[in-house]
């Protein structure tokens, strides 16, 4: 059976059909340093910490290293920055892949098909995704994985705009990047991405509160609604407030891009996906400013999305089911193919 | 030998300007003096006072010096506008024409001014007016379209002007392919874990938080419908460059044959994009409820026949029960029967003894 996998920079999430249900697992995508000494690997054993153990010490993984990141108010380091690896860790790439090994689990069968999520070449900086892509396909080809990559903003088209026969414009709200594609009839006709998501917000209101980043994030994450309406001095204030600039920016890189190419005269309903659009209120806020934005492209519906977080997963899931249906397809035909030539050739003979 | 076919250019070009130059300060002074000539005779026509019964003299050189006037003005007009081809000859033929036109007129207007002359006359002059405006006028014309240029002639070959903003973008493409070709003939060598890692007893067991979500994802089958058996996803951005500058160029294409006169027809064909968008749509909706309802059928043979497997299974194991039922209910009473015959054979033993003691009391 085919899987989907979403590597991203705060969640890396795998998707996967069992009868009725899709499961999705879900690791956090980062690590967090530790004094090694026998003591502390009996606790981290005993309460079931996921861990690995280096010459220069011990490192939490996963969600494990954000809760230890907190309590001991220190920094959780994280393999990938701005939705790429990050150049600056050099355990990046061994801890990916043990986080991803274990998210993936092994191939049901032999090149079982596996789509995997990678950002768009942003817009806004000069980084190059391309690196980034190469690796992340190697890494699970060599899980024995036949490995298929897809822009984030068409997962996000696949995932919620079957309705519209997958015409539309995705955008993904990552902690590193923000993906957007505008895509007709599934055929995607721009794909750009802001090098701006969650992380460029907590960082924002960790400045202006004097807060550190992790409990930014913990309370972004916990936040009850974005609300103009707040208490003075509270987080919540300021994470409305970025989320406002971010929308903002998002809004006018997209109109700039449409501006540049030809799109058809139809119109294009949104859907608005990523782990940073989970807040309540958000949707709404969005809506309210694509709205007052009048795009260069008509828009007809902006689709609330029922779990932000897991939709890029399920975009990715879609696309590998289809094309294992696809070579499915393509089997039969051949086998078809092979027949009739078989049964020409004993007429042939015989005449 | 570059350099002297360079200076040689560099020269060239110094000449055409200084050549250029001189042609409109040339052009300029003549345009003056025609200013001048005209405002000296509309000057001599209030000195003399000009009437019917004035004198030939005093007419002949009011209106020579304003007719002449006139055509210099328009000689130096066209001397400062840039010409088109074959403009100087046009210059040099009205130039001519006033010039006869104006001896005819100063030899003959004092005792020989009758017609056909006077037709002539102001027959060559007219020429030589309409000459030099119309010359003027193409002039002027040529030389506002030509600073719109997408095509430049050099000799008999047309060569296109790439903007700044193409040669960017080709640039930008090329390199982009190149990266891509580059990365893609990367093979990495990934070896398992690096030996100074070792792995904590919970990884092997945890892959991490699971969440079940009921879900048929039918999007598979719409997607499989409207991509088609035969067609292949682009994605990447020189993919998709491509897809969207081939779409807008069919679109510019479309509305340069159209042009502006048909509008109407552009409007049209919009529309008519749209309705068969939404033809599309509606087919491609027909098709999913369509396949929703195979679906649908399928899975209710399923269940039917899950069902149906289920009913078996358990009257297969209501049957094997009641076989096993039986079968330990005939075990009982042959157990018992065997019990019986035992207690019997028994019985029958305990009495051939007792008697066996009688008889021997006996």
């Amino acid at each position: 059976m085919a899987k989907g996998l979403d590597i991203g920079t705060m969640n890396i999430i795998c998707a996967e059909k069992d009868q009725e249900d899709i499961v999705f697992t879900q690791q956090r995508n980062a690590f967090m340093d530790l004094d090694s000494n026998d003591l502390t690997k009996n606790m981290l054993d005993t309460t079931k910490v996921l861990y690995i153990e280096t010459e220069d010490g011990i490192s939490l993984i996963g969600e494990d290293a954000f809760k230890f990141a907190t309590i001991f108010e220190k920094v959780a380091r994280r393999p990938m920055t701005q939705g790429i690896i990050s150049p600056k860790e050099k355990e990046a790439i061994p801890i990916m892949k043990l986080i991803v090994e274990r998210v993936l689990g092994k191939p049901g069968n032999q090149n079982e098909i596996l789509y995997i999520s990678t950002p768009a070449n942003p817009i806004d900086t000069d980084l190059n995704v391309l690196y980034h892509k190469k690796t992340m396909e190697a890494l699970t080809k060599g899980l024995k994985y036949e490995t298929h990559v897809i822009d984030e903003g068409l997962a996000v088209i696949y995932s919620e705009l079957s309705d519209y026969d997958f015409t539309g414009i995705g955008i993904s709200v990552g902690a590193g990047m923000t993906n957007v594609t505008l895509a007709y009839l599934a055929t995607p006709l721009m794909s750009f991405s802001i090098a701006r998501g969650g992380d460029w917000i907590d960082e924002q209101v960790a400045k202006a509160t004097g807060m550190p980043k992790e409990h930014i994030t913990h309370a972004k994450e916990k936040i009850s609604k974005l609300n103009k309406e707040v208490k003075l001095g509270s987080i919540e204030g300021a994470l409305t407030v970025y989320y406002d600039a971010l929308m903002t920016y998002v809004i006018k890189n997209l109109d700039r891009k449409l501006a540049e190419i030809t799109p058809p005269k139809v119109a294009f309903p949104v859907a608005i996906a990523g782990g940073s659009a989970q807040p309540e209120g958000f949707f709404e806020l969005f809506e309210k400013k694509l709205i007052e934005a009048k795009l260069k492209v008509e828009l007809s519906k902006i689709k609330h999305v029922k779990d932000p977080l897991l939709s890029v997963a399920r975009g990715c899931l879609i696309a590998a089911r289809t094309q294992e249906e696809k070579k499915s397809y393509d089997l039969k035909q051949q086998k078809e193919l092979k027949k009739e030539e078989q049964k020409e050739q004993p007429k042939e003979e015989q005449s | 030998m570059q350099k002297d076919s360079l200076n040689s250019e560099v020269r060239d070009a110094d000449k055409l300007s200084s050549h250029g130059a001189s042609i409109y300060y040339l052009g300029s002074t003549i345009f003056i003096i025609g200013i001048v000539l005209i405002v000296l005779g509309s000057a001599l026509v209030m000195i003399y006072q000009i009437e019917y019964a004035s004198e030939k003299i005093k007419i002949l050189y009011t209106i020579l010096s304003i007719a002449v006037g006139i055509i210099l003005i328009l000689v130096g007009i066209n001397l400062m506008i840039r010409q088109a081809k074959k403009g100087y000859a046009i210059i040099l033929a009205s130039v001519v024409f006033s010039i006869l036109a104006s001896y005819l007129f100063y030899t003959n207007y004092i005792n020989n001014f009758y017609y056909p002359l006077v037709s002539y006359i102001f027959g060559l002059y007219i020429l030589a007016f309409l000459g030099l405006l119309g010359n003027a006028f193409a002039s002027v014309i040529v030389w506002i379209i030509g600073n719109k240029p997408v095509y430049q002639t050099i000799g008999k070959e047309k060569h296109h002007l790439y903007t700044d903003e193409e040669i960017q973008r080709d640039i930008e493409e090329a390199t982009q392919k190149s990266i891509e070709t580059a990365v893609n003939q990367l093979e990495f060598d990934l070896e398992a874990l690096p030996k100074d890692i070792i792995v904590g007893k919970t990884v092997p067991e945890s892959p991490g938080t699971v969440i079940r979500v009921k879900d048929d994802i039918d999007e598979v089958i719409n997607l499989s419908h409207t991509l088609g058996p035969l067609a292949k996803e682009k994605f990447g951005s020189v993919g998709i460059d491509r897809a969207s500058s081939l779409l807008a160029d069919t679109m510019s294409q479309d509305k340069k044959k159209k042009g502006r006169l048909f509008s109407h027809k552009m409007k049209s064909a919009e529309k008519k994009e749209a309705k068969q968008f939404e033809k599309a749509k509606k087919i491609n909706e027909i098709k999913r409820k369509k396949q929703k309802k195979i679906e649908a059928k399928r899975k209710e043979r399923e269940a039917s026949k899950k069902e149906k497997d289920l009913k078996k299974k358990k009257i297969e194991a209501e049957h094997k029960k009641k076989m096993e039922m039986e079968k330990a209910h005939k075990e009982a009473t042959i157990r018992e029967r065997k019990a019986k015959e035992e207690a019997v054979r028994l019985e029958k033993q305990k009495k051939k003894e007792q008697r066996k003691l009688q008889k021997k009391k006996n």
